[in-house]
């Protein structure tokens, strides 16, 4: 038995796009728990050519501090 | 005079096969998620300005179309067209995918409107108290996905974030 008439009471998805709607929206009565952090990826499809990709990636994200957050 | 005339023909000649021989294109595929990434938004979103920074830095340039997620996982496993997908989560990807490092991050929250009250104590006492939106087409990380499974009738299907906020927007 689906609660609050079919209406969802709370939503789970990332806050910001959220807000970044509802701000674009004027929609100003929202706010948002956090729950966790969520690691952003980049997903290739599995090849010989790719695996040389994701190291080439992985090096220049080493060398970098983009990733640690 | 000819000789170096010359020598500026070598120079030019030299630059350019050198520049197409060290430069590579990426084409992935992405979806409007603001403000992470959206061909609307400046740069085409945060996470996506970040990683054509870093790729740049080894002169490959990142080309990105923008799609509905479903369509771009599909895309990237059946047209050779597309290397990649991003910005994902780990879970929210396709079978088999190879998985970089974090290249930015996100959140995972609980929307709910300002003046309401929402009791919980843990995300199965909210599941099984709250109806609760969800985006049908991600994947969530475990603990959502079991709460989605172990309490049907409490979720509300959204095809996108925009449709979940109108829900809020209406209700």
């Amino acid at each position: 038995m689906k609660l609050s008439s079919d209406r969802s009471s709370a939503a789970i998805t990332d806050p910001k796009v959220m807000l970044h709607l509802a701000n674009k929206e004027g929609i100003t009565d929202l706010e948002a728990l956090f729950i966790m952090k969520k690691e952003l990826v980049m997903a290739f499809k599995d090849s010989t050519e790719n695996r040389k990709r994701l190291k080439i990636l992985t090096q220049l994200l080493m060398k970098s501090d983009v990733n640690k957050k | 005079m000819l000789l170096k005339q010359l020598s500026i023909l070598v120079f030019i000649y030299m630059a350019i096969t050198t520049k197409a021989y060290s430069e590579e294109t990426w084409k992935i595929a992405s979806l409007n998620w603001p403000p992470y990434s959206g061909p609307e938004l400046a740069h085409q979103g945060s996470s996506i300005k970040i990683l054509k920074e870093l790729l740049k830095k080894n002169n490959i340039t990142l080309i990105v179309e923008f799609l509905p997620w479903q369509r771009a996982k599909y895309l990237v496993q059946t047209d050779p067209e597309y290397l990649a997908i991003f910005p994902a989560w780990p879970e929210d990807v396709f079978d088999n995918a190879l998985l970089s490092p974090a290249i930015d991050w996100s959140e995972i929250g609980i929307l709910k409107r300002t003046q309401q009250a929402l009791n919980f104590d843990s995300i199965d006492e909210l599941f099984k108290n709250h109806a609760i939106g969800v985006v049908s087409t991600y994947i969530y990380p475990k603990v959502f996905e079991d709460a989605i499974k172990k309490y049907p009738n409490q979720i509300e299907h959204a095809p996108n974030e925009f449709s979940l906020l109108m829900n809020f927007r209406f209700s």
